[in-house]
């Protein structure tokens, strides 16, 4: 970690920033567990970017306080899981323990048939998103589960907006061929 | 049902479709019972993935965040570096020790964002027509934030050079990758991965054979020819794209691979100076000229009627060209700088370094 000193911001910088934490924060950390796999480390990494981008303030514009979020959210993970796949292939016979399966959804209120049917559903489709290939996994969930503009994730990804749309469209048959039954027409 | 209307579908869905083409498919969504059927899977689709639960952050997270800031902690240092593959690591740390920290600094996925407090410590920029050369780049010169830097030949040619040198590394790294899968899956998957990087080093060496047509560097033997090679290659790269010829991206895959970078690290010099407005000019007609010299420099604008600074994250989006701001300075964003600030002239400093 850098440590520095900076000065605080102003108010309205600062109304911002809370702002964005009451907005954003609840995303990127939905984001980061499906990059990760891991609820725990996806807090850490929306906290992490939440930190960078105080550090940040007076450089970023509050319009773009959001792209800037999940581009440093999603290098977090990348760095997260290259130091991670760099264990495994040290330790392939040691099991990895760290990862916590998502938060469960309290569904307390269903009837047993309907929850055993929604999370058996559910767990396909985490599991569809889970094997998509990881640009454009990374991609559906900016742009299909997050709602980002194909320029946002454009910016976040560093790649063309063109490209964006590509892998997203490329993601959809992906997806759509996994759960196709799922989808009620 | 071809390709292309399915991904025209999916533009549709999220409005991204052109009016004229939006009109056209409207038309035939209402004539063709099967296509209409797949814009609603389409859709479908988007409310399944958009079923699933978000995960809240915990009570916490504010509180907690909030102390982290209180006691000075600072950013995680992950957020400026690029996440390489550790075959591509291995492979630089075989050639060098500080090729490979030079790679793993000189990192596509930094943000473009104005220097941080570190960042004033050196900055790009070289007496004007200076004969001393450019050096090359030096590990020494790591783990900093980018810096705004003048438009000036020195540091255009400066950034077009890291970038060459950053976006053929990624190239060679990403075909790693994908070489063993050229054969099982359809090109155009691999071409649109490899494509934003392949378009960003034919752009940083437009840059530079620019410059080299208008006297304004002059390159090395060795680095010329490298360069030479590079865009063999990569125009292989890009005829493979337009004709979606696996055969003819194997052959620029392995021909990648077989490269020596090194040469594109070569020292080059400035030997003629232009003024500052013909500079300009000049580089505001490559600019408009070529898509992939727009992918290749990142610019922000400085200053501007509000005194704020206003930040464009480049993405090879023409509309997004600072040029056409008014009364904001186009500052050249240089991740790599060879000179002290003590060099650098203060009135070329950017608001943002002296805040």
């Amino acid at each position: 970690m850098r440590s520095s000193s900076i000065p605080t911001p102003d108010p309205a910088t600062l109304v911002a920033f809370n702002r964005a934490m009451a907005d954003h924060a609840d995303g990127l950390k939905t984001f980061a567990a499906r990059m990760l796999g891991d609820s725990l480390a996806a807090e850490d990494v929306a906290q992490d970017a939440f930190l960078a981008l105080y550090r940040h303030l007076e450089q970023v514009p509050a319009s773009a306080y959001r792209p800037w979020l999940y581009r440093v959210a999603r290098n977090l993970c990348l760095d997260q899981l290259r130091r991670r796949k760099f264990k495994l292939r040290l330790f392939r016979d040691v099991e990895r323990d760290d990862d916590q399966p998502l938060v469960p959804v309290d569904r307390s209120g269903d009837r047993p048939d309907q929850l055993a049917e929604t999370r058996e559903a559910r767990e396909r489709i985490e599991a569809a998103i889970e094997t998509l290939p990881p640009k454009f996994r990374e991609t559906f969930l900016l742009c299909e589960m997050q709602g980002l503009s194909y320029e946002d994730a454009a910016a976040i990804l560093d790649c063309p907006v063109k490209t964006v749309s590509t892998r997203l469209f490329r993601a959809r048959q992906r997806f759509k061929a996994a759960v196709g039954d799922l989808i009620k027409v | 049902m071809t390709d292309r209307f399915e991904h025209e579908l999916s533009e549709f869905l999220d409005g991204r479709l052109p009016s004229g083409r939006r009109e056209q498919l409207l038309e035939r969504l209402a004539t063709d019972p099967e296509a209409a059927v797949r814009l609603r899977e389409l859709e479908g689709t988007q409310a399944l993935a958009r079923a699933l639960p978000t995960q809240a952050v915990g009570p916490e997270f504010t509180d907690t965040l909030w102390e982290r800031i209180r006691a000075g902690e600072g950013s995680p240092d992950a957020i400026f570096r690029a996440p390489l593959p550790w075959t591509t690591k291995i492979r630089y740390v075989a050639a060098g020790a500080a090729a490979a920290a030079l790679v793993l600094t000189l990192s596509k996925f930094t943000t473009p964002s104005a220097p941080s407090d570190t960042t004033t410590e050196r900055v790009a920029t070289a007496p004007s027509g200076s004969q001393g050369g450019l050096r090359p780049y030096e590990p020494g010169l790591l783990a900093r934030s980018p810096v705004l830097a003048p438009l000036r030949p020195e540091t255009v040619a400066q950034a077009g050079q890291f970038e060459c040198v950053e976006a053929v590394s990624a190239l060679q790294s990403r075909t790693l990758d994908v070489v063993q899968a050229i054969d099982e899956v359809d090109p155009r998957e691999v071409v649109v991965e490899l494509d934003p990087f392949v378009g960003r080093a034919r752009g940083s060496a437009e840059i530079i054979r620019w410059m080299q047509r208008a006297d304004l560097v002059k390159l090395q033997p060795q680095f010329d020819t490298t360069l030479a090679l590079t865009e063999r290659i990569l125009e292989r790269f890009h005829r493979a794209n337009s004709q979606n010829d696996a055969q003819l991206l194997r052959v620029a895959v392995e021909d990648l691979q077989e490269l020596e970078i090194e040469g594109l690290r070569q020292k080059f010099d400035i030997v003629c100076c232009t003024s500052p407005e013909d500079f300009l000019q000049d580089l505001r007609e490559q600019i408009q000229r070529s898509a992939d010299v727009r992918r290749a420099l990142r610019f922000v604008v400085t200053g501007g009627t509000s005194g704020q600074m206003t930040i464009d994250i480049q993405v090879g989006e023409p509309r997004q060209l600072p040029f056409g701001f008014s009364g904001g300075e186009p500052m050249l964003i240089l991740q790599r700088f060879d000179a002290l600030p003590s060099e650098l002239p203060t009135e070329t400093l950017a608001p943002a370094t002296r805040r």
